[in-house]
């Protein structure tokens, strides 16, 4: 008879999923390298941008899904909404640290400085990522699992609400970084968009993936206290 | 050009190895946690069956 916790973990990437998402990211990797016309002031270095902005707006969709989950776990306390809280948040902190860094491997060649400490976009960025370090770092510190849950939402919703001043810094404040390329008039040639949009797709099938992988951990260890429970009772 | 191809790969290894970094980890931890109620079971089932 397979066990339960194996038999499960097989089913936490459906090879479809899996399947799709890696020939995504070949796409999108050939798309950027290969496909992508080279812009006529930064050259092939703005190909970065193919990386970075996706993996801004994928940590958004991340933090966003992991703060309506919070917020169905306060009003119901039903523990897979805390689950999909817990995936959703820790991997938008990944999409969110690669857009950091990405943005500081740009920074250095195109401002002469890896981070610009004036600058209102990268700050609010900056803010949201300890908001969500600090969301983990709590996570491991508070034993029982109800309160656990209830202050990690909370943190949550909290670090949700700083999305909309991260995506409006540099509309409201003129800084070193470049302007807005969605909603805000940016010029990108139609090639330039299709390579964005297979990068964008290809991050957001990844994304699915490691929060359906990290989901799954947590159901796994939910179970593991259970059975803890029981042999102690016993 | 070749210093722009250069930085262009290392901002894709960057992703790269964040996404691996994370499965790795996340797949270790599956184990271990899957390992571990493998055990608890067994040990529950022993103690049933006293």
């Amino acid at each position: 008879m397979p066990d339960p916790a194996t038999d499960r973990e097989s089913k936490a990437i459906p090879q479809p999923l899996a399947i799709a998402t890696g020939l995504g990211l070949l796409f999108a990797t050939y798309m950027i390298f290969v496909w992508a016309p080279t812009e006529s002031t930064m050259g092939v270095l703005q190909r970065i941008f193919y990386f970075h902005m996706p993996s801004a707006v994928v940590a958004f969709v991340a933090f966003i899904v992991g703060g309506i989950a919070a917020i169905r776990y306060v009003a119901t306390r039903e523990s897979r909404f805390d689950d999909l809280s817990v995936a959703c948040n820790e991997v938008g902190l990944v999409f969110a640290v690669v857009n950091l860094v990405t943005g500081m491997i740009w920074g250095k060649p195109a401002w002469g400085v890896y981070w610009a400490w004036g600058d209102a976009r990268l700050m609010t960025a900056l803010l949201l990522v300890l908001i969500y370090a600090g969301y983990l770092i709590l996570r491991q510190s508070v034993n029982e699992p109800n309160q656990r849950a209830v202050v990690c939402a909370v943190v949550s919703i909290f670090g949700m609400a700083d999305i909309p001043i991260v995506y409006m810094a540099n509309r409201v404040w003129r800084t070193q970084h470049p302007g807005p390329v969605i909603g805000g008039g940016g010029g990108l040639d139609s090639n330039m968009w299709l390579v964005l949009l297979a990068s964008l797709v290809a991050q957001l099938l990844m994304m699915w993936c490691l929060v359906r992988a990290r989901r799954h951990l947590e159901r796994l260890r939910r179970e593991a206290d259970g059975l803890r429970r029981e042999v102690h009772a016993l | 050009m070749e210093d722009s191809l250069t930085i262009l790969w290392w901002a894709f290894s960057v992703v790269s190895v964040g996404y691996v970094v994370f499965l790795v980890a996340v797949s270790g931890q599956q184990k271990r946690i899957g390992e571990q109620i493998r055990q608890i079971r067994m040990r529950l089932e022993s103690v049933e069956k006293r």
